[in-house]
């Protein structure tokens, strides 16, 4: 290995969620000014699924947010961007060749990752959790320059710790995937883009003809909440609220299950565009993310101090999620027919 | 966050980027630890693992599985991801999760569970179980 030293003049600024912070860091590097919120809004990284026959760390899974590198190639794609995603890699050597020639030509390189080795990482989230991305910015010898967005600073991590956490196993392996921006188009149409996350993501949310996805998976888990206590006993239930809160509230959710990013994305556009419908819905979609903090804030004193009256309120929390149902399914029947 | 709540925290590594809507504000965004409840559900997440950990090393110290579970729990391992990391079939690991089958692993096949974990042959055959 060489010893050459590479350092691209990137920017490392903290964000809410790792792929979109880094598509966002990305753009600007190209110059583009664009909000993490933009960025995740175009890029339709808001979703919800409730899978509760597959079991994630002993309790039912679900999430909050689209599949990994949706916000990535959404946004690329909506925007017009020239962009190319690598999904996976057929060994250990090829990956990282095509890293460092990638660093060699100066563009900065998204890669996804896996936590559980990942050295600087914060130990409380060091869990086998493959869905995390950073960008690779530059290489010193054996060590690479990391700007991860859940992170104050940007950090290092070593050649065999890079392959390690770039080829972790189990669920949504990353498999050495990288991505990165080719060429910006002369103009970025932020308009256009708004206008197809929007619609995109008002798909998923309502209108995906499964019962366990968007609004509808939201309602089917309050229901099932109110089960739990009778069902599983009072301190498995517990440890499954405690999934729902950790899938919302960990890290790289921005809180409350990436609700505040989409609210500040309607924001952010309804200002631009000087749309009223956008400003009104970003207000509710606020307030919903509100009642998910509160939610989350009840159900982690719930999970504390095990209750004395489960029953009672595991059903004072299955309300509490079904009423957040209603405000999201409003949030969406707003924009959907948007004109901006 | 209140200093009362602050003085409560259980992890202090790294502080976040936190959106939040205030009502008359609109949205905000500011940077700090992660709030005091959900860092109880963090750790409760831990908890549980350190829970599993101590049943497993009970059954150890019983003979009823080899040190391989431990090592497994320890790096909250399930049957299909050590496969996919060590490449053994699963009915293999499977098997040298029996005390007695583990004894008689040739250290090949010990070191490849061992680079997995990152430890040496000898942490491998012997867990800290107290």
């Amino acid at each position: 290995m060489d010893s050459k030293s590479l350092m691209i003049n990137y920017t490392h600024r903290q964000a809410g969620h790792c792929e979109s912070g880094a598509t966002s860091n990305l753009y600007n590097f190209y110059g583009y000014k664009m909000s993490e919120p933009m960025a995740f809004g175009i890029g339709t990284g808001i979703y919800f699924s409730y899978l509760p026959f597959i079991k994630l760390m002993f309790a039912p899974m679900m999430s909050f947010r689209n599949l990994p590198n949706t916000v990535f190639r959404r946004s690329a794609n909506y925007l017009g961007v020239d962009a190319t995603v690598i999904k996976k890699f057929s060994n250990v050597k090829d990956s990282m060749d095509a890293l460092d020639r990638n660093l060699e030509k100066g563009i900065p390189t998204g890669v996804q990752v896996g936590v559980f080795n990942l050295t600087f990482f914060p130990p409380e989230y060091r869990q086998h959790y493959n869905m995390h991305n950073m960008v690779v910015f530059g290489k010193e010898g054996d060590l690479y320059h990391i700007s991860d967005t859940v992170m104050e600073h940007p950090q290092t991590l070593t050649y065999d710790d890079l392959v390690r956490v770039r080829w972790a196993k189990g669920a949504f392996a990353p498999k050495g995937k990288m991505y990165w921006i080719n060429q910006m188009p002369k103009e970025l149409d932020i308009k256009k883009g708004v206008e197809l996350g929007i619609k995109k993501s008002v798909y998923e949310m309502t209108k995906v003809p499964f019962w366990l996805i968007g609004i509808k998976g939201m309602k089917v888990m309050g229901r099932d909440i109110k089960k739990w206590p009778k069902k599983h006993g009072n301190q498995k239930a517990a440890f499954y609220l405690g999934q729902i809160l950790r899938m919302a509230e960990d890290f790289g959710t921005g809180g409350a299950g990436f609700r505040y990013i989409y609210g500040a994305f309607l924001k952010e556009s309804g200002q631009k565009f000087e749309n009223a419908v956008l400003l009104d819905a970003a207000d509710l979609m606020g307030r919903t993310a509100n009642k998910w903090r509160e939610f989350t804030y009840i159900g982690a004193r719930n999970c504390k101090n095990r209750s004395s009256q489960p029953e009672e309120d595991y059903n004072t929390l299955g309300d509490m999620m079904l009423e957040i149902a209603g405000m999201e399914e409003q949030v969406f029947k707003k924009i959907e027919k948007v004109k901006i | 966050m209140s200093d009362e709540e602050n003085k409560e925290l259980i992890y202090r590594n790294n502080r976040e980027l936190h959106y939040g809507f205030d009502p008359e504000k609109g949205y905000v965004a500011r940077v700090d630890y992660q709030y005091h409840g959900n860092q109880t559900i963090i750790q409760q997440g831990w908890d549980a693992a350190e829970d599993r950990l101590k049943e497993v090393s009970v059954k150890i110290s019983a003979g009823k599985l080899s040190p391989l579970a431990w090592h497994m729990e320890k790096n909250l391992m399930e049957l299909p991801m050590l496969s996919a990391y060590t490449g053994i079939m699963k009915w293999r690991i499977k098997r040298h999760l029996k005390p007695g089958i583990f004894k008689k692993l040739k250290p090949g096949l010990l070191g490849r569970y061992g680079s997995v974990f990152n430890i040496t042959i000898e942490e491998l055959k012997n867990p800290p179980i107290n």
